[in-house]
């Protein structure tokens, strides 16, 4: 029996098996059939969406780039209205325009983001982390985006990037959804008039009678011809492709940027001005104080009084003179001795430095004596310029009883100033700060005997057992043997 | 299983088509909706996965900032730029904001840009030229015309994905064939720019 069975389920087979068959190849025609036409109308729709605004004078744009993702991919229409220069732009919305800046001109979409206070736009790409850098001016804009008709442009980027595999595959497949959909379907009356019009045309056949109502009372099916049938949807296709080609295209390129800012050059002062109006005077002496390290410093006059530093002092720190390079000495306890041997006391002189302080003791700042040594409290000592506790300048105080000169202003205030003292043989001296007088007058008596100029420490008085030093900075030191006159402090002030 | 009936299958024929031009209705409505209307662009970390960004190692701090310049003074520093692209793209540099004055010091102050591998915003050691300078002993007033990225130097292809250049800048101070007065006319001023390097896609 088993021999029967299999003979039964023999017999079975081919009796069941072709109407099953025929049932899902009927069902399976149909689907196709349907989703082709789903295709068609959608692939046609979109074709014409995109293209028909163009008649009225719109403009179609097939994005290349995709930096407006999410919102516009690449291959997506975009259509747009023409902008003129009397509409508002609305920052937020997305235009076409002219890419700002470019050599090749190219249109690009992206969104305005910021209208900026000297009227042009700010743009950007939503894909962008950055807004983009050129400031696009309102002529460059072209079109106000309204529809976008997604997908429909991506052969025309296929075709521009040179895809052609991609391009093939799509161009096959709509070339047989096209011809899968124009099969007529069960009791179907054939409807597409114009496309059978034009179908006639090319075909071989004599035209039948005329096309039939469009309730379509037509008489039977046409007789099946794979080769006629291929030219419509080859036509339709081909029609895709020449409206492709005639698309034009707007970038919307990703751009960022990343910069180094404030990068700055600032030269510097290689001339000595102050020098050179110090140097006209003749100078007993000039120490700019501009050593950074070592003991000695050099006497900048020709006249090789090098001085000597003592004592608790720094070198190197910020000079006096913004026109004039050179560095200063901070003084803590120290002093500078002005030459190493010791020179008659001329009767006319002059003194001359720059100091900066905030010292509230009384100081020592320049002075003549007959040693070199810190607290040598027997020195003979005088014309001497100290500043008191609070500051005021005096000139004279090295004898009891004496005619010293004070001035009203005081100068702790911890900014640069330019002290000059002169004195005449008859004793008739000056004090000048910023190169301006401030006090004159007759002042003490001053001996004659050998002795050094020294800065910044020294007795301050004659014999009187006192000494005291200067904390602040001291620069640019200078002493003539003779009277420097106004015009000539002032020239100096003027060259700092 | 039965075939489809004559009437099924003219229903779902004559209801096809209209279903398409809905759908098709829906997409390009949806899509222009999105596009269009929105009044702000994506913001914070949200950038589509095309985005590209473009990083240097400064960290704020500018590359040059030179004080007291005396004549012929130079000196040699480096910048890494980093890119990061998720398309091909081209990095350009090129000169913003020149400051300038009128001693005319930005016609002295010669700069020499060269691009290539190694070295960094901290320190130049490793750096090796690629190619030939972008630019040779050119003032800052010439660079300062090169303020576009379509005229910008360098022309750095980058592929898909993370890449880095260090551009090494030199500048000097070149007063040759100047008058000392016309030198010493120079003292005091001020000049500068800020270099921007900009990525855009192919």
């Amino acid at each position: 029996m088993t021999a029967t069975s299999v003979l039964d389920a023999d017999l079975r087979r081919p009796a069941s098996t072709p109407g099953h068959t025929s049932e899902v190849r009927d069902w399976t025609r149909l689907a196709a059939v349907l989703l082709a036409r789903i295709y068609r109308t959608f692939v046609l729709g979109l074709v014409v969406v995109a293209t028909a605004p163009v008649a009225f004078g719109w403009g179609s744009y097939v994005v290349r780039s995709g930096s407006m993702e999410p919102s516009i991919a690449v291959g997506d229409v975009v259509v747009a209205k023409p902008w003129t220069e009397d509409q508002r732009v609305r920052v937020g919305r997305v235009f076409v325009y002219d890419a700002p800046a470019a050599t090749s001109p190219h249109l690009m979409v992206h969104r305005i983001v910021e209208l900026r206070d000297d009227g042009d736009y700010t743009t950007a790409g939503d894909a962008n982390e950055l807004t983009d850098v050129a400031p696009l001016p309102s002529r460059d804009i072209r079109a106000t985006a309204v529809l976008l008709v997604p997908h429909v442009g991506l052969p025309v980027t296929w075709f521009q990037t040179g895809q052609w595999l991609r391009l093939a595959a799509w161009l096959l497949l709509t070339a047989a959804a096209f011809a899968l959909a124009t099969r007529r379907l069960e009791g179907e009356p054939p409807r597409w008039r114009l496309l059978r019009l034009v179908r006639d045309r090319f075909s071989p056949r004599p035209p039948r009678g005329g096309p039939s109502g469009p309730g379509g009372t037509a008489t039977g099916p046409p007789p099946r011809n794979g080769v006629r049938r291929s030219r419509t949807p080859l036509l339709a296709v081909a029609s895709l492709v020449v409206v492709g080609t005639l698309a034009s295209t707007a970038g919307a390129g990703f751009t960022g940027h990343t910069r180094n800012s404030g990068s700055a050059w600032t030269a510097g002062f290689w001339t000595q001005p102050y020098v050179t109006e110090v140097l006209n005077d003749q100078p007993f002496g000039l120490w700019l104080l501009d050593e950074t390290s070592g003991q000695y410093a050099s006497d900048r006059s020709g006249n090789d009084r090098t001085g000597q530093y003592y004592g608790h002092l720094a070198l190197g720190t910020p000079g006096a003179l913004p026109r004039n390079p050179g560095t200063a000495v901070s003084n803590a306890g120290g002093r500078v001795v002005l030459g190493t041997q010791p020179v008659v006391a001329p009767s006319a002189y002059s003194i001359e430095l720059w100091f900066r302080t905030t010292s509230t003791s009384s100081s020592h700042l320049a002075g003549f004596e007959d040693d070199r040594d810190d607290n040598w409290r027997g020195a003979t000592a005088d014309r001497i310029v100290t500043m008191t506790p609070s500051g005021h300048i005096t000139f004279g105080a090295w004898k009891n009883g004496g005619l010293p000169l004070t001035t009203a202003a005081s100068y702790n205030d911890g900014a640069w100033h330019h002290l000059v003292v002169t004195s005449t043989s008859s004793r008739f001296s000056t004090v000048y700060v910023d190169g301006v007088r401030v006090v004159s007058g007759t002042s003490s008596y001053v001996d004659t005997y050998p002795g050094y100029w020294r800065v910044g420490q020294g007795s301050t008085g004659n014999q009187n057992g006192f000494t005291a030093s200067f904390t602040g900075d001291l620069d640019n030191v200078a002493i003539y043997h003779s009277t420097l006159s106004a015009s000539r402090v002032a020239a100096h002030w003027a060259a700092r | 299983m039965k075939s489809p009936g004559q009437k099924t299958t003219q229903a779902l024929a004559v209801v096809a088509t209209p279903l398409a031009l809905v759908a098709l209705g829906a997409s390009v409505y949806q899509a222009s909706y999105a596009a269009f209307t929105g009044q702000t662009r994506n913001s914070g970390n949200e950038w589509a996965t095309g985005s590209v960004k473009l990083t240097d190692d400064d960290n704020g701090a500018a590359r040059f900032r030179v004080a007291n310049m005396l004549p012929g003074d130079t000196q040699t520093r480096c910048i890494t730029v980093t890119a990061d692209a998720s398309v091909p793209s081209t990095v350009k540099g090129y000169a913003i904001n020149p400051v300038t004055s009128t001693a005319k010091l930005e016609d002295r102050v010669k700069v020499t840009i060269e691009s290539g591998n190694g070295g960094s915003f901290a320190d130049c050691t490793g750096f090796t030229a690629v190619g030939a300078p972008h630019v040779s002993d050119a003032p800052l007033s010439s660079i300062a015309q090169v303020n576009t990225f379509e005229t910008g130097f360098g022309g750095w292809a980058v592929p898909t994905g993370v890449s880095s250049k260090t551009y090494r800048m030199t500048w000097k101070f070149d007063t040759t064939g100047m008058s000392q007065a016309q030198i010493d006319a120079m003292q005091g001023a001020k000049t500068g720019i800020d270099m921007q390097w900009e990525m855009q896609s192919n």
